[in-house]
């Protein structure tokens, strides 16, 4: 972001006359793109920069400023997205943000220009903003959208007389269409370059207040609006002792307190817009608001509003789940099989295949096999928004999310995490508060995802007996269900503690704006697919990538000198047998004998026994110890490890390993290894435990700081292990000698 | 003959208009309530109640507005 240093204006002033602009010697200027949320700014910011656009952390919070290049033929736009926000009277990081920038804190320059998105069917109450940026001093735009919207209600504006209330350049767009991005491109060049009269403060105060103003001004040696917003009690750094002492005698002299002179600084300003809008609009517009309102009347009814949220929610998961079923397939088939098979083909086996295939192929296919849920999570989320229905969700829900301490925002993606927390994690950015979006982010791995499933599947189907229970309710079903009311459960009472401890504050109040419906847009809708996937796919999937990397070490390493070389001989030996199916079987059954050995000797073998005295209590073994950590690349590897250490091969199936587990049994004392309690213990430790180096990668990625995703690791983990424990100790009191 | 009553108690399609936010309460929460324009002398409608009976939409000249009736209570409305 380079300022226009005070030489480039002046040649910018001098030169043409003589020289004719060349393309290389544009000028480029650093432009904020300001306006309230749902006012276009997003749209227009899109068709002036189009893909030219990238998205930067703010630092040390983690909300983002899109950046974009805008080239026109003399001047290059920097241009800066900044978030919504309804006031410079910062009350949200996302406004802190934009009045930062705006001001120039921070040593950064302010920006050269100011465009403020006015949506032109919300004049009246968009016009608050306007005021404020104004009033900052720096060369600004007005640019009025949804003009098209607004023309075909018959609603129109009087753009020079706009112009001239406010006292900067109006110009309307329709921005899609490209309509208006000529002149505004015209109006920019001509305000950074000609100096910028800072025009006077349109609204007015109280006579007295005003009076008091004009009167104490000259002797403070400020001018009237610095001195006004220390009586205001809004401490600017122009705010110095002694202003702060002559705007404590001024309230003294008037008997107002500070919170009164902001009310007659608010209500003035209301007056002076609403004056002003009703001076240039041609015609009321009603007929969106009428529009709007005739749909609210059926999608927030008190019966069907709710049926109709759920239906949505409903199709909405039901085709996460079977539209990314095909591409998920296709994903694994192809980073499961076909390039292993490839380069099976290619290469001799060995430390470089195994890297290649379980390492590298299954790394990448970890991390893309989320891509297709992600997409189409996203695809309906950002139609929700789009076209107005997610504050209706959020406002709908907001009394169920309320009692335990969040907002209605925060259900979309906790009910995201159903299918997978990553998508929940990403979805979270639609919460405002940043209390509300932690708490969301930290109680939503609670929620059973799709990978706990393919866990709880094998566990039950081998230790849970299909009995019936109640009507047609089974003992299988019923296990199913209550593990996901643990889950949910267990983030209801997590985000309502966590909002009065580590979390605390006061319960954002709820002053949700619902808008106008329209019809979503592809192009934004295409551009927000993108960005999800790049953000995904750069930021959270190299972190996933090196973790299966470090994990597949881990199980493969170090090996056995000595039992390499039986294995060899072994091999060998099957080998100069004449080709019979039942050579392959042997081979077969000398590889799978040879994985489990392996995964024995490995680093991973190593660690589960190590940790075995940790998870006795649990009544876990060793093996399971093994299980839990191959878990860590994503839960449903638990099946595929057991598949390995029973030896019946990582992709056998179900079947032939719930036999092998059922037959295990402790060497020293011939119990059982596997009894329903465990199997239940175990459930119980999956429903709890962050088990899942992608989502810590992805809350490290929203968060911008390990600090939170350490911290969701270890509460998960202390309350999965407790979870745990009281379950076994329950259970064996409740079933007493059976299970000892 | 004008009654006083807060925005909460507002029947729906009820409409008033702001005779002011109590700030005894709340300051910090009274000057949001201004800033999103329920200023004194604004034109505002009840719309309706979510379906769980929290929070309430109003209508704050042509603007959909959804806030708690725990807001809405700090609200005062001049029936006419």
């Amino acid at each position: 972001m380079e300022p226009v240093s005070a030489q480039t204006r002046h040649t910018g002033k001098a030169v043409p006359a003589i020289v004719p602009p060349v393309i290389s010697e544009r000028r480029s200027y650093t432009v904020a793109l300001v306006g309230n949320p749902n006012s276009g700014k997003t749209t227009l910011f899109n068709a002036l920069t189009g893909l030219r656009q990238k998205v930067a952390n703010y630092p040390g919070v983690t909300i983002e400023t899109k950046t974009g290049h805008w080239q026109r033929d003399r001047a290059i736009f920097h241009l800066i997205d900044l978030p919504g926000c309804y006031s410079l009277v910062p009350r949200s990081p996302d406004e802190a943000i934009a009045a930062d920038l705006l001001l120039g804190k921070d040593a950064q320059p302010p920006p050269d220009a100011i465009i403020c998105v006015v949506d032109v069917n919300n004049l009246a109450r968009h016009l608050y903003l306007v005021g404020q940026i104004i009033e900052i001093g720096r060369p600004v735009i007005v640019v009025l959208t949804m003009v098209d919207d607004a023309r075909r209600r018959g609603r129109s504006i009087d753009i020079e007389k706009l112009a001239a209330h406010l006292g900067v350049p109006v110009i309307e767009v329709i921005a899609t269409a490209g309509i208006g991005l000529d002149q505004i491109a015209i109006a920019l060049e001509r305000i950074v370059e000609e100096p910028w009269i800072v025009p006077a403060r349109a609204y007015t105060l109280p006579p007295a207040l005003e009076h008091a103003i004009s009167e104490y001004a000259p002797q403070a040696g400020a001018t009237a609006m610095q001195l006004l917003a220390c009586v205001a009690g809004q401490h600017t750094p122009a705010c110095t002792a002694k202003l702060k002492q002559i705007a404590g005698q001024i309230r003294d002299k008037l008997g107002v307190d500070e919170e009164t002179v902001r009310r007659f600084i608010i209500e003035g300003r209301y007056t002076w817009q609403r004056e002003i809008a009703r001076a240039v609009v041609r015609h009321d517009g009603r007929a969106v608001v009428d529009r709007t309102r005739r749909l609210d009347a059926v999608l927030l009814h008190p019966a069907f509003g709710l049926a109709i949220l759920v239906a949505i929610l409903s199709f909405m998961f039901q085709a996460v789940f079977t539209w990314a079923a095909v591409p998920m397939d296709a994903i694994g088939y192809v980073t499961g099989t076909w390039l292993p098979s490839l380069t099976t083909h290619l290469l001799a086996p060995g430390p470089l295949r195994s890297l290649i295939n379980d390492g590298v192929l299954a790394g990448v296919g970890s991390v893309v096999v989320f891509l297709p849920q992600i997409l189409i999570l996203f695809f309906f989320l950002t139609i929700l928004e789009d076209s107005g229905y997610m504050s209706r969700a959020a406002f709908i829900l907001d009394r169920i999310m309320f009692t335990v301490g969040l907002s209605g925002r925060s259900f979309i993606p906790l009910l995201s995490s159903f299918a997978c927390a990553i998508p929940g994690i990403m979805a979270t950015r639609t919460v405002p508060h940043p209390r509300d979006r932690l708490t969301t982010m930290l109680v939503a791995p609670l929620m059973t995802c799709s990978a706990r499933l393919v866990v709880y599947t094998l566990l039950i189907a081998a230790f849970v007996p299909d009995q019936p229970v109640w009507g047609p309710f089974r003992l299988q079903g019923v296990t199913l269900f209550s593990l996901y009311t643990l889950g949910i459960v267990a983030a209801a009472v997590t985000a309502a503690l966590f909002r009065r401890t580590i979390l605390r504050g006061p319960t954002p109040p709820l002053l949700l704006e619902l808008p106008a419906y329209r019809k979503p847009r592809l192009r934004t809708l295409a551009l927000t697919l993108l960005e999800r996937a790049r953000l995904f796919l750069t930021t959270a999937g190299t972190i996933i990538f090196a973790a299966s990397i470090v994990l597949w070490a881990l199980f493969s390493y170090p090996r056995d000198s000595a039992h390499e070389k039986t294995f060899v001989a072994a091999r060998q030996t099957i080998l100069q047998q004449p080709d019979t199916p039942g050579r392959a079987t042997a081979l077969a059954a000398l590889e799978q004998q040879t994985a489990a050995e392996r995964l024995q000797h490995s680093a991973a073998g190593y660690i589960g026994r190590a940790i075995e005295p940790v998870l006795r209590p649990l009544g876990f073994d060793w093996k399971i110890g093994i299980g839990i950590l191959g878990s860590l690349a994503a839960r449903e590897v638990f099946v595929s490890t057991m598949g390995v250490v029973y030896g019946v091969g990582s992709d056998n199936d179900d079947q032939s390993l719930i036999g092998r587990l059922k037959a295990d049994h402790n060497p020293k004392t011939g119990a059982p290894v596997w009894t329903p309690l465990v199997a239940i213990t175990l459930m119980v430790f999956y429903a709890f435990a962050l088990q899942c180096v992608s989502t810590i990668a992805v809350m490290r990625r929203e968060t911008n700081s390990w600090k939170w995703p350490a911290f969701a690791f270890a509460y998960m983990g202390v309350l999965a292990y407790g979870a745990a424990l009281l379950t076994r100790h329950i259970g064996q009191y409740l079933l007493g000698p059976l299970t000892k | 003959m004008s009654r006083i009553k807060t925005l909460a108690q507002l029947a729906p399609g009820q409409t008033g208009r702001v005779a002011g936010v109590c700030e005894n309460r709340n300051h910090e929460l009274a000057a949001r309530i201004l800033e999103i324009g329920l200023v004194r002398g604004t034109v505002v409608q009840y719309l309706r109640a979510a379906p769980l009976g929290d929070p309430i939409e109003v209508d704050v000249e042509g603007f959909l507005l959804a806030l708690r009736r725990n807001e809405a209570e700090a609200v005062m409305v001049e029936i006419d």
